[in-house]
Order: structure tokens, then sequence, then C-alpha cells
């Protein structure tokens, strides 16, 4: 890490080539092979099966990407826990429970409203877990194990709800593995305002993220309120991984393993480390959501189990790689 | 206590059933339906609910134990999944046949694949519980992702599948009994010889190494045992959690430390939980049932919520 700066620069550039050629593939490839000339001529004459479908759903993958890793790099910051993830904390597990219960209840018209109420349910969620960890102040370790074992339970009534009305279950289950199947340009205006606003919230924060690293005593001496800030950071963490389960179900592993990656290739600095994640997790859902629609065609893997099956091993190799160091 | 719920579980909810049957059922007589359902429906799931209790239960507290760690349940560690997503894989390629061997074995494959991470971990230095857990909790969620991939994939017989994963007793034949005591009975009788091994193991592991134990032996050993009684519970009863987290510290409340009295406690007791879980899911949402997995699941969350909070006072 000799030239932070210089690194960053490189990174991105590298992230971006990547970035665009992983969209361009993404875009061609599918059930009909789209060559590049027409590829071009549909999105500029805004029609045809590339502009319908694929270039909505690249969008929604790339902000997925984002979302995910931003809302991970927050959280690991707030939790002070390299492990922390809005899949391991429950986040996503209160948005995936009240999706299940609309999708089981009310499945003829809920297909629009579905992402206001993940939402919802993702904030409960996360209430909930704050208000349990809560004890004259908020824990960082507390906030985690909370987080785990009200996923936990949520988890079961979820398996509850999709054992005792299996019919309709299948749905309930792809969803909840985290899915792109038919996401439209009505899915990218639910998520890219959250992105906006949420992603830039986290930028101007970067420097509170920072503090945050430094050990208690020392950020109560700079005079920061550490409840109020980490309390603000959570929600902005919440707003980022909410809106993408409320588009696309429970992608996992992207938040837990792209900060990891960032922090790796441009160091602790969260100006430096939200870009980058932002733009290695846009990478990683593409990729996977590619490769999840090439490897058994016509079936199509969901986007959530290709992360996983991507980001475990790598986890698992960083997890026992750091502690042998 | 477990004769108690075991007596419920056996005899209610059968129709027409009184005190004044009780000689009948007594006959054997194989062609009366009254016997049948008690004798072939209800026992045999009663025992499994006994054995299986014991079993995650002892898991429960060798897992404990050699993580240092309260936090630890075969549900929480991964290694639960890793054994569901096993037996899943070997239903996808040999089909839902009673090729309940195959299936025995497949478990105890993927219990050692999703607990070896875990084992791993506390094996090494400085790490703490929250990381522990976490790391449990990862390995469970890729593991649960490889196999809500494969049922996809499988949707003829998504719901059979689904209602296994979800940790079940119902359905139970004497064969599944005769399983259980092949792979959790010796399992357990194994863990109570060497009931004296791990009462050194927890002085801890300098103090242990002091007294001329070899650590790593006794550890390996804990995890095989660990391997064996979970990968047979879940084999046959699909995953079912937070019975190995919560009897051990309820059980180690009344009894102390002692693992000579720990572990006959815990399967006691992680009979008799199951049991109660098992009855409470026939009579929640009767006519249906409910899985017990779920139950235990329920009961689970919040005493894990109740652990942490009172550890974290500690600390």
């Amino acid at each position: 890490m000799h030239h932070p700066k210089r690194r960053f620069v490189l990174i991105l550039t590298a992230g971006s080539v990547l970035m665009l050629i992983m969209a361009v593939l993404s875009l061609r490839l599918g059930a009909v092979e789209t060559p590049f000339r027409q590829l071009v001529e549909e999105i500029v004459q805004r029609d045809g099966v590339v502009y319908d479908y694929r270039l909505p759903r690249l969008m929604i993958a790339v902000l997925i990407g984002i979302n995910m890793s931003l809302s991970g790099s927050i959280l690991q910051g707030v939790a002070r826990n390299p492990l922390a993830a809005p899949d391991l904390m429950g986040i996503t597990a209160g948005g995936g429970l009240v999706t299940v219960i609309m999708i089981l209840a009310v499945p003829q018209y809920s297909a629009g409203l579905l992402p206001f109420f993940a939402f919802a349910g993702a904030i409960g969620a996360s209430l909930l877990i704050y208000l349990l960890a809560y004890n004259k102040g908020i824990k960082p370790q507390r906030l985690i194990l909370c987080g785990v074992a009200v996923s936990s339970g949520i988890h079961a009534v979820v398996t509850l709800l999709v054992v005792k009305f299996a019919p309709s279950a299948a749905q309930a289950l792809v969803w909840l593995k985290g899915s792109l199947y038919a996401r439209s340009w009505e899915h990218v205006n639910v998520i890219w305002p959250w992105t906006l606003v949420c992603g830039l919230l986290a930028l101007l924060f970067s420097r509170q993220l920072n503090t945050l690293l430094l050990n208690e005593d020392t950020i109560r001496g700079l005079g920061m309120r550490t409840d109020r800030v980490r309390l603000l950071l959570i929600v902005l963490a919440v707003g980022l991984a909410g809106s993408v389960v409320a588009v696309a179900g429970a992608i996992g592993f992207v938040g837990l393993v792209i900060p990891h990656l960032a922090r790796l290739l441009v160091g602790l600095n969260y100006r430096l480390l939200l870009p980058t994640s932002a733009l290695l997790g846009a990478i990683l859902v593409t990729a996977a959501d590619t490769a999840g629609r090439m490897i058994m065609p016509p079936i199509e893997i969901p986007v959530g189990i290709m992360t996983a099956f991507i980001g475990a091993p790598y986890f698992l190799y960083l997890l026992l790689r750091t502690k042998k160091s | 206590m477990i004769v108690i719920a075991g007596a419920v579980g056996l005899f209610a909810g059968v129709k027409g059933l009184g005190w004044r049957q009780l000689p009948e059922i007594m006959s054997l007589d194989t062609s009366n339906l009254l016997v049948y359902k008690v004798w072939f429906v209800r026992l045999p799931r009663v025992v499994l609910a006994i054995i299986v209790g014991a079993g995650l239960a002892i898991a429960g507290c060798l897992l404990q134990g050699i993580t240092r760690n309260p936090l630890s349940d075969p549900e929480l560690m991964g290694i639960n999944q890793g054994a569901s997503f096993l037996v899943v894989l070997s239903l996808a390629l040999f089909g839902l046949k009673d090729v309940t061997v195959t299936i025995l074995i497949a478990a105890f494959i993927g219990a050692a694949a999703g607990g070896s991470i875990v084992y791993t971990l506390s094996g090494l230095a400085g790490y703490t519980s929250t990381r522990l857990v976490l790391a449990g909790v990862s390995v469970s969620l890729f593991m649960a992702a490889m196999t809500t991939g494969l049922i996809i994939l499988q949707d003829d017989k998504l719901s059979e599948i689904l209602y296994w994963m979800a940790g079940k007793l119902s359905g139970t034949t004497w064969t599944d009994v005769q399983l259980s005591a092949v792979s959790i009975v010796p399992g357990a009788l194994a863990s109570l010889f060497l009931a004296n091994q791990f009462n050194v193991f927890s002085l801890g592991e300098d103090t242990a190494r002091g007294l001329g134990q070899n650590v790593t032996r006794v550890r390996r050993a804990a995890f095989l045992l660990v391997i064996l009684l979970v990968g047979g519970a879940v084999a046959l009863c699909g995953p079912i959690g937070f019975v190995g987290l919560m009897v051990p510290h309820i059980v180690r409340s009344w009894v102390g430390t002692d693992y000579r009295i720990l572990i006959p406690m815990s399967a006691v007791a992680g009979a008799s939980l199951l049991l109660l879980a098992d009855v409470g899911g026939q009579w929640v949402l009767y006519p249906t049932d409910t899985p017990v997995g779920i139950i235990t699941a329920l009961l689970g969350t919040p005493f894990f919520l109740y652990l942490m909070r009172r550890k974290m006072e500690g600390s």
C-alpha cells in the first residue's frame, strides 16, 4: 500500500474495463445470442429483446452489486467486525419474511407492491435487532449476535410458511435465494433512487466511518456521538440492502466478500474503499447473473445461489488465512 | 420427565383411545387398528424423538466443549446444513427410494464437511465467539444456498424434500429407529466413556497437556462423535436446531460442569425437550403437523438472545 491513491486509480480503471466487458457479455448472451451491432441498434431504438429484458436486468444487477457491497462495507465499519454483512445480520431476513407472506397470501396482485413490503420488513427486522441489542448504548458484538439470532428465528417462520403452503412454494423459494428473472424497468425505477441517495450519503460519511475504526475511547475523545452516527449509518445500510431485497430477494455473500476484497486492494480508508467496493460488487453480481443464465439453459440458476457459490469459498479462505497470520 | 412426555406422545390424539383399551393394546394384535397406531405409528416416533433428542443434546455439549464457546450448536455451526446438503444431493442422485443407508453415509460426509471449518477455527488461537458464530452461519448459508439450488432443479419432489428440510419426526418407522441404533446410540455411549477425558480437556488446553492428555486426540474424538451424532440425526429427521444449544446450558445450571453427569443428564433433558416439542408441534396447528425443527428453532431463538445478553453482561 505504498501509493494507495495511485493504486486506487489503477484499480478503478481496470475495474471499469472489466465491468464494461461483463456488461456487453451480459447483454449479448442469453436464450438468443445477439451480435454486437444489433445490440447497439436495439438500445438506440429502444426496442427489442435487449432493450426490454436484458438491459434492465443488467442495470439491476449493477445496482444490486453496488448496494449490497456498500451496505456490507458500512456494516463492517459500524460493527467493527470484518464478518458483518446484511445477509448475516438479519436485515435481508426480515424483508424475505414479509415477501414470502405476500407471495403466499395474495399471489395475484402483489408483484408491483412487493418491493415496499420487503422494504418494510427489512426495516422492521433491523429495528427489532437494534432494540434487542440496545443496552446503554450499542455494542458492535451484541448487534451482530442479535442479528444472527433474529434471522434464524425469522428463517424458522419462513420455513414453516413454505412447508405449509408448498404448492406456491417454488416461487417463494426462488425469490428467497435472489433471482433476477423477468425483471423490468419498473424494478430499475424502484432501486436506483436508493442507490443514488444512500450511496452519496455513505460517501459523505466516509470520514465518520474512518473514525469508527479507531478505539472507543479515542472516538469519544474526538467528540463524536457514536450512537447517533452508528444509528444513521445502520439506517443507510438497511436502505441499501432493503431495496435489494425488494427487487431481487436475498442475494448473499456480496456484502460479506466484496468489502474484504476492496480492503485488500485499496486499504482501510473509506473514501477509497466505498467506490472500490461498489465497482467490485457490480462486477461480481453481473458476472454471477450471466453465469447463472449460461450454465444450464434453459434452467436459470438464481443469482443468489451463484454469488454464494463464488463468494463462500473465498470467504472461508479469508477466514482461515487471516487467522493464521 | 421422559416417561410422562413419552406417554403423552404415545397416546394423545389417537382417536378412541382410553384407559380401558390398555389391555387391548398390550395384546399386540396387529389386525386391530388401534394397536397398529400405537405400536407402529406412535411408538417408533416417540423412541426416535428420544434418541435424536439425546444425541443432539450430547452433540451440543461436546461442541460447546471443544469450541469453548457457549453459543455453539450444530445448526449454527453449519453441521446440520452440511449434512442436509449431501442428503438432498444423494436424494437427487439416487431418487427418493428407501436407500436409507446411502442417506446416512451422505449425512455423515456432509456433517464432516460442514463441521470441519468450525473445527479448524476453534483449533486456532485468538478467535472470538462472535467470529465463530459468524463463520458457522456463513457456512450454513452457503450450504443452504446449494441445497436450495438443488431443490429448485428438482422441483417435482419439492414439497417432500422441503418438509424434510424443516426437521420432522412424522412418518417414523421402526427402520428409522434401527438406523438410529447404529449411529446415534454408539455415539452417545462413546461420549459417556470419554466423559473423563472431556473433564480434563475443559480445564484448558495447557493444563490438560500438563496432565499428560493428548489434547489433539481428544478434540478429534469429540469432533468425530459430533459428526456421528449429528449426521445420524439429520439423516433420520432432517436438520433440527437449537436442542444442542439450549439443553447443555439448562443442564449445566442444574448439575454443574462435570461431563460424567452433564452428558447423561443432557441426554435425558434433550430427549424430553424434543418429545415435548414434537407433541407441541402436533398440537399447535392441529390437525396438521408442524415440523419439530421449527418448534425448536422458535424456542431456541429467544434462548440464544437471552444467553448472549447474559454473556455480554459478564464480560
